[in-house]
């Protein structure tokens, strides 16, 4: 058993009610990273869905640009228990991109620079539900953060958010990306708080 | 080594400068370790909610003491407690000491060189400690680099060894203030090569504090022709 | 298991109970072990690899290649230790 250490109270503020169990408030916005930050130049960036064998389907840096961007401004919830409410994200929504996307599958492999991978349902993904993001609080997303872009799901835990995304692949079953295999929830609903396997 | 959380208790304190102090940890039972490793605290808030952080050991005090030197971090969460809040007679849980790598005995063959970057001091002053209680004949320098000289840690006793024994050399460095007649500016290659055994002497090199300063004078070390098995580095993040 | 039932090397094998002795001696200082990356193939001692903590676990790289070697997380009452990228590690004797 823990001995409580007298006068501790550690850096967070008291518990929210309309916080998922076991989070605490952030003002800061922690940097996670589990790798060395990946230097993606815009002009070498893409963007891709790999929807099966000979179907993929690829954006350039401008051709993301130039897309219809949207406004989220939404909750998240890092499995270290950390939340931020209220952040601001510009970005282009899924349903944009899989708009000409024919596929049978229901899972995803969430690709990214650095090798990252993460799995996410493509229901999770769909309906105004998740977004390619390449601001934060109005201000490019800073590469630490996982810029030039990621993905943004936000009703799920935040390592489910890519940094530095660069693909989706679309699958028949669902398989673990890195945090799902070394011990963390396939899913990841912080409401239900599945945390780990 | 103890591999499960014990209860430790402050037995005393003392200020290093005005953001960092030393904590002096009395164990229920013996506690022994060789110099250059660490222990992990955990700290529990009443709710629950925990924190653990690694600090490197000062100084043993045997039979059942050792020491740490915590400096105030300025986004910490763990640091500003331990430097402004805790108190003797509080408690803290402990594991370890722990680590094999990162270490030196005074019968570790070749000249001894340590050289930290500001708080990365405190595993070598462990070791120097070591050096000068073992009586050692193995030539040893210290290469010290600091902000001003009001972030110096151990100041007093540095200087007694650095006076009183004849194989120690301490040497600090100051990037951006320094006392009268001294140097101030960032070190460089030729402050270190200047200042440290040369490569055919073969020392025993070991190099802690930021991760910048430790891949940038690790980097020269090699360059200069020192062979890298013998460097051993250690990084507290930043 | 074959059609009796049996486990086909039956006459050969031990329980992995009967490791308990030999893996005992891992708990001293494992951060000295030499570690080969199944990645790259460079060998060094796990304690100069590269760890990353600001992370929902412990992620440990190798110096040379950034592979993942191991991965060590902590589900509060329980630890999951990944060794995916590790070919082997060479412990010295305590």
């Amino acid at each position: 058993m823990a001995v409580p250490t007298s006068g501790f109270t550690g850096r967070r503020q008291n518990r929210d009610a309309d916080l998922p169990p076991g989070q605490y408030l952030t003002d800061g916005f922690p940097v996670m990273s589990a790798g060395p930050t990946p230097q993606v130049l815009l002009r070498d960036w893409s963007f891709q869905i790999v929807a099966g064998p000979g179907e993929t389907h690829q954006w350039t840096w401008e051709q993301m640009q130039a897309l219809p961007q949207e406004d989220v401004t939404t909750d998240i919830h890092c499995v270290t228990h950390w939340s931020k409410v209220g952040t601001t994200w510009r970005g282009v929504s899924l349903d944009t991109l899989f708009e000409d996307v024919e596929s049978e599958a229901e899972y995803t492999m969430v690709h990214s620079y650095g090798g990252y991978t993460t799995n996410v349902p493509l229901d999770d993904l769909l309906d105004g539900k998740a977004w390619i993001v390449s601001e934060f609080e109005g201000e490019p997303l800073q590469s630490a953060h996982g810029g030039p872009a990621r993905l943004l799901v936000p009703h799920l835990y935040f390592w489910k958010s890519a940094k530095w995304v660069n693909g989706i692949r679309l699958m028949d079953q669902d398989l673990p990306g890195f945090w799902e295999t070394n011990g963390y929830n396939m899913y990841g609903d912080p409401w239900r708080e599945e945390r780990y396997w | 080594m103890r591999r499960s959380w014990q209860v430790a208790e402050v037995s005393a304190v003392r200020a290093e400068t005005a953001r960092a102090r030393t904590l002096r940890l009395r164990f229920p039972d013996m506690v022994a370790g060789v110099p250059g490793q660490h222990v992990d605290l955990r700290l529990t808030a009443d709710d629950g909610y925990q924190a653990v952080r690694s600090y490197s050991v000062a100084a043993w005090v045997p039979p059942r003491e050792l020491e740490l030197t915590v400096e105030e971090l300025d986004d910490g969460e763990v640091s500003p407690f331990l430097v402004d809040v805790l108190a003797v007679g509080d408690q803290l849980e402990v594991r370890g000491p722990v680590g094999g790598w990162f270490t030196w005995t005074p019968d570790r063959a070749g000249p001894l060189q340590l050289i930290a970057g500001g708080s990365g001091v405190v595993p070598l002053m462990a070791m120097l400690r070591s050096h000068s209680e073992a009586r050692s004949a193995v030539p040893a320098r210290l290469l010290y680099s600091v902000r001003s000289p009001d972030h110096v840690f151990y100041r007093g006793e540095l200087d007694v060894i650095g006076q009183e024994d004849p194989q120690v050399v301490i040497d600090i460095a100051y990037s951006r203030e320094a006392p009268d007649g001294r140097p101030v500016g960032r070190l460089t290659h030729e402050a270190v090569t200047a200042s440290c055994f040369p490569p055919e002497d073969e020392p025993v090199i070991y190099i802690c504090g930021s991760t910048g300063f430790v891949e940038a004078v690790a980097a020269w070390l090699v360059d200069d022709g020192h062979d890298a098995d013998r460097i051993r580095t250690e990084r507290y993040g930043g | 298991m074959d059609s009796t039932g049996q486990h086909p090397l039956d006459q050969d094998h031990l329980d992995g109970n009967a490791l308990a002795g030999a893996l005992d001696q891992f708990v001293s200082d494992l951060t000295s072990a030499e570690c080969m990356c199944a990645g790259c193939g460079s060998s060094g001692p796990l304690a100069a690899a590269l760890l990353y903590t600001k992370a929902p676990g412990m992620v440990l790289r190798c110096p040379t290649c950034t592979a993942v070697l191991l991965c060590l997380t902590d589900q509060g009452d329980r630890q999951v230790l990944t060794l995916d990228g590790v070919r082997h590690l060479v412990i010295d004797k305590p």
